[in-house]
This record gives structure tokens, C-alpha cells and sequence, in this order.
């Protein structure tokens, strides 16, 4: 199958979660830094996509800012502090999001694709394999920068 | 009798926000993560309505409900399904199970509340009038 044009797809994605579900803007920045990996105030998402083009979508979020949009999701006075596991979940649930926007832009090419549930750490896993990397782009919001990344997933033996 | 919404997901943040839409509402919200503890739920408090994700571990929302339509007791029950999964073999496995009622996520509470009016009825809730004098302090 031809490879989408992911930037597009991701962008509008990124796009639409944001002013939907947190009444939020974000701005794509054109460089992008290095992912943060270890242990840190970062919580990393993952969801898989399975379908002709199997891919992990993986989400990088800043610990304040997963507060800030956990916050907003619940209507809740900006700066009301959210505990941990809120936290966990909006990193999932924003993923979660982002991934089905993304295999929704798939099925428009014929292709059906289904989601996988999502996995969250307070550690970016590099594994041991790199896979390839279909798409990285960076954004701010809130001043806060997060990051989002697509993975071909590799074939099952 | 005051409707009861039973809102079935893995995240609990989003059985927060389900929680949240309806608190407006005259409603008793029910909370399970996954497609057998709802199950379970369901066989309990017999609700009106069932908001349902369908990508959750242990039991899906698919299987969920297709256990729920085999249950002569819980066959009638109303669903709305709430998930980012839109893949169309998925909105059909569903619509062939009676569900109609299908929001994707991200989504609009108020959306999200109109489909459910629309199934089971919603009550606002009475809320104090500032006009009202209260009852002045005792002497």
C-alpha cells in the first residue's frame, strides 16, 4: 500500500482532541528536540494500530501539562491540582484519541484499522530493536512542549 | 424513579467526565472499568442507560454487549457506545447488536448528554433560587 501523508493527519489530529475534548490550541513546532528517555516528570502513551499498516502511536506529555488538560477534561478551575492516576489517564485517553483520529484518516483510503488499549509509563522504552519512525513532530501548548511519535509496528513472526 | 447510568471504561478519568456530564442531571452514575465487571454491574442495579467504551482489557465492550443481548433480563437495555475506535467493521459489529447511539472520542459533553435524553429522558436537577428570601435567622 502507498505510506500516508502522515503530517497532515497527525497535525489535524492533534488539532481536533485539543479544541474538542480540552478547549485547547496547540502550536506545531518546526524543530524537534530529543525525546526524553528515563525516568522523569514526563509520562509517556502508547497505543497500537493494527491493520495493513501496523503502527504504535506514542504520545510524550509533560506531568503539568497532562494535570492541566486532566483538569480541563473535568471542568475544573484551571491550576485545580488532579492526583497521579488522572494524570496516567489523560496521557492514555489523549493517545487513545489521537490514534483513533489517525486510523480514521486511514479508513479513508479503503483500509480498515482497529486500536489497541492504552499502555502508559513514567519511562520512555527505546526496546531493544529501533523501529521505524513513520512520523515525529513536536508541539507546545499552554507553554509546555509534548511530542508525539508513530511507529511502524514490527511483523509478527 | 431516577434513571441510572452505568458508564463502562478503563479510564477512570473518563468515567469522571461521564459522571460529570450528567451532574446536571437527576441521575444515580454506576462506574465499572471493564466489560465483566460492567457486566456484573448490570446484573446488580439493572440501569437505564449504559455509556461503553470498546477497547478495555479483561472483557471488551463488544463482548460486553453481545453477553448483555443474551440476557433475556438486560436484552432491553439502552447503550451508547463512547470510544475513539470508529473502524467501520467495529460500528457494525455494534449496530447488528441493536446500538445505534455512537459518539467518538473526542468528544462534546453536550452531544454526549442529547443522545442520552433522547433514550432514556433527562430531569434536571432543582436548583436553590437566589431570589427565594430564606428564612431569617432565629432571635
Amino acid at each position: 500500500m502507498t505510506t500516508p501523508s502522515f503530517e497532515p493527519i497527525v497535525h489535524a489530529a492533534v488539532d481536533q482532541v485539543l479544541r474538542t475534548q480540552f478547549r485547547e490550541t496547540a502550536v506545531a513546532l518546526g524543530s524537534t528536540p530529543e525525546m526524553p528517555v528515563g525516568p522523569g516528570a514526563w509520562l509517556h502513551s502508547s497505543v497500537a494500530i493494527f491493520g495493513q499498516l501496523s503502527s504504535d502511536v506514542v504520545l510524550s506529555v509533560p506531568d503539568e501539562l497532562a494535570g492541566h488538560l486532566a483538569a480541563r477534561m473535568l471542568s475544573l478551575p484551571d491550576g485545580t491540582p488532579v492526583d497521579d492516576s488522572d494524570k496516567r489517564d489523560l496521557a492514555g485517553e489523549m493517545c487513545n484519541m489521537l490514534a483513533g483520529r489517525i486510523s480514521e484518516a486511514f479508513h479513508s483510503g479503503g483500509h480498515f484499522y482497529d486500536l489497541g488499549t492504552p499502555t502508559v509509563s513514567r519511562e520512555l522504552s527505546t526496546g531493544a530493536a529501533s523501529p521505524e519512525l513513520l512520523f515525529s513532530g513536536t508541539w507546545q501548548c499552554t507553554g509546555q512542549t509534548f511530542s508525539l511519535a508513530i511507529h511502524l509496528r514490527p511483523t509478527q513472526a | 424513579m431516577t434513571p441510572k447510568i452505568l458508564s463502562v471504561d478503563d479510564s477512570g478519568l473518563i468515567r469522571k467526565a461521564v459522571a460529570r456530564a450528567f451532574a446536571k442531571f437527576e441521575t444515580i452514575i454506576i462506574h465499572a472499568e471493564n466489560g465483566e465487571i460492567g457486566l456484573q454491574q448490570a446484573r446488580e442495579h439493572r440501569p437505564d442507560l449504559i455509556v461503553l467504551d470498546v477497547n478495555m482489557p479483561v472483557m471488551d465492550g463488544l463482548e460486553m454487549l453481545r453477553q448483555l443481548r443474551a440476557d433475556p433480563a438486560l436484552k432491553p437495555t439502552k447503550v451508547i457506545m463512547l470510544t475513539a475506535n470508529s473502524n467501520p467493521e467495529t460500528v457494525s459489529s455494534v449496530a447488528r447488536l441493536g446500538v445505534r447511539e455512537y459518539v467518538i472520542k473526542p468528544f462534546e459533553e453536550g452531544d454526549l448528554v442529547a443522545k442520552a435524553g433522547r433514550l432514556i429522558g433527562l430531569i434536571p436537577k432543582a436548583t436553590e433560587d437566589a431570589s427565594t428570601p430564606s428564612t431569617p435567622p432565629q432571635a
